[in-house]
């Protein structure tokens, strides 16, 4: 079967409950991919390919004797490498994990091996999911299959880029500040930052625990509603998790929009903050297809980007900063030096600062909540900006704080990204789509009209995937 | 600033990275900014958070 490396898992998924597909050539299809593709994209740290294989001949002989498990059964994924993986090391993309060993399995990745998902290795990451992109650690950085001169956004970057670039269909990376959605942004794909609490953390090497949340990441919103269901749900080991099962995202998935009321909070990136021309032209086009659809679309207000950011990002550091000061004490040089930028602002934050946005994280959550009274989903632009080119460390900088997302992780609620079209030098743009807490399906069913309507997503059509080659020389005048 | 550093245990770091540290310093003691109209830190109290009450207090 071709075109292998480019099938959506929903599709995979059928083909091989039928035994259509064999989720050992599927696998080697992909094998094969990330060997043509990875040394361009830096996406994976280390793939796994002889255990791969091993379980994808597994699953191949469990469907064979009609034990087939469920819509994971057979699929390759990669995994952020933060998340613990027994036997193998848990690097964080740093060289103070050096020697490290898992000595059991996160939460979400026993319940994809329980699933039959099959890994396919570890994925590059920022440093600790917070300094990056770095030239200056053990490991390149991922680079973005769009252009491979640009940052592909972080802090998922490698479960951004392998998505993208046709290496694996789905991905797990993790969000405490926008890191699932800012890759799936500049890559192309659909990133999910769920409710705060509904997806396990237990396993997952933490940045600041009251803003971390995992989120899956594939190339269709089917996919990633896929993903979710199997990870998320209760887990009693997390005191973070909400104890409770997911409602089914793939029930109404195709239920349409009609009559729906979608909030659009314009002002982050029209009065708050000066954001790119292309990617407000893109979420106003995306608005008019939501509009099309038959959802009634109104601006919303609340308090302005700077009170969100101020309030994530004192949260963040102090977090992070208890996290890491044993070892900024002690070995600091062993740090990227954008991870000792990012962290050691926690150092300085007093516990009174620190308390104090908490207490402005409870005003934003009620403030959120009765702006959404009367709608069912609010859209907002992700990015203010176009990725920066992956060597220019002064416009990384400048970009790094240039978003809306961490507004949804002050406020737990889900929130994903998906794609709007392209720039006029063909790289993604994007816009968020959030929902209440626990409302998943609301969101998915939100994106998943409007991707189908608008045909934004990476498909089958070679035309609407990534060509994995630097920027072209700009034509002569 | 050094005073901090010295209570974080943050000395080898302040010796090595001076102008991080220094950067680090600025960004974090800034108070926080732009608060909402009407937002009270002293009647306000700082809950853990919970989503499935809407971000409200467990």
């Amino acid at each position: 079967m071709s075109g292998l490396a480019f099938l959506p898992l929903a599709e995979a998924s059928r083909l091989i409950a039928s035994k259509k597909l064999s989720p050992v050539e599927y696998t080697r299809a992909l094998l094969d991919r990330i060997a043509a593709a990875d040394p361009a994209c830096n996406a994976f740290l280390v793939v796994t390919a002889e255990r791969a294989l091993a379980e994808a001949r597994n699953a191949e002989a469990e469907i064979a004797a009609g034990r087939h498990r469920g819509p994971m059964h057979g699929i390759p994924y990669g995994a952020k490498d933060l998340i613990d993986i027994e036997g193998m090391p848990t690097t964080c993309h740093s060289k103070l994990r050096s020697g490290h060993r898992a000595v059991s399995d996160a939460f979400v990745i026993r319940r994809l091996r329980e699933a039959g998902a099959i890994l396919l290795g570890k994925l590059a990451l920022h440093e600790f999911a917070t300094g990056g992109p770095a030239f200056d650690l053990p490991w390149p950085p991922a680079r973005n299959p769009w252009n491979l001169d640009l940052h592909p956004g972080g802090s998922s970057s490698g479960s951004g880029a392998a998505v993208a670039a046709g290496m694996a269909p789905a991905s797990l990376g993790t969000d405490t500040g926008g890191s699932v959605r800012n890759p799936a942004t500049c890559c192309g794909i659909i990133g999910l930052k769920p409710t705060y609490g509904a997806i396990s953390v237990n396993g997952v090497f933490p940045l600041a625990f009251s803003l971390d949340h995992v989120g899956p990441m594939t190339r269709t919103v089917e996919d990633n509603a896929i993903l979710f269901q199997a990870i998320a749900g209760p887990d009693p080991d997390d005191p973070l998790n909400a104890q409770r099962a997911p409602a089914d995202s793939l029930a109404a998935l195709r239920d349409g929009i009609k009559g729906l009321r979608i909030g659009l909070i314009e002002h982050f990136y029209t009065t708050d903050a000066e954001a790119d021309a292309e990617q407000v032209r893109g979420i106003e086009t995306a608005t008019g297809v939501l509009r099309s659809l038959g959802a009634d679309v109104r601006a919303i207000r609340v308090s302005p980007l700077p009170v969100w950011f101020d309030c994530n990002r004192t949260i963040q550091q102090a977090e992070a900063f208890a996290v890491h000061q044993a070892d900024m004490q002690t070995r600091p040089e062993d740090y990227s030096e954008l991870t000792r930028v990012r962290v050691l602002p926690g150092a300085f934050i007093s516990s009174s600062k620190y308390i104090q946005a908490q207490q402005l994280r409870r005003a934003l959550c009620a403030e959120m909540a009765e702006a959404m009274r009367g709608f069912d989903a609010v859209v907002t632009l992700s990015s203010l900006h176009m990725p920066a080119p992956i060597a220019d460390s002064a416009a990384v900088a400048r970009t790094y704080d240039r978003q809306c997302r961490l507004v949804f992780n002050v406020t737990g609620m889900p929130a994903i990204s998906v794609p709007t079209g392209f720039s006029a030098a063909g790289i993604p743009l994007a816009m968020q789509i959030a929902a209440r807490a626990f409302s998943e399906p609301m969101l998915y069913r939100v994106a998943h009209a409007y991707c189908e309507a608008a045909g934004t997503c990476i498909g089958t059509d070679p035309n609407t995937q990534p060509r994995l080659a630097p920027a072209r020389p700009a034509a002569a005048e | 600033m050094r005073a901090i550093c010295e209570q974080q245990g943050l000395q080898r770091a302040l010796e090595l990275f001076p102008a991080t540290i220094a950067a680090a310093a600025e960004r974090g003691l800034q108070p926080l900014a732009s608060l909402p109209g009407g937002f009270a830190p002293v009647t306000a109290p700082a809950t853990v958070l919970n989503t499935a009450r809407g971000g409200e207090r467990t």
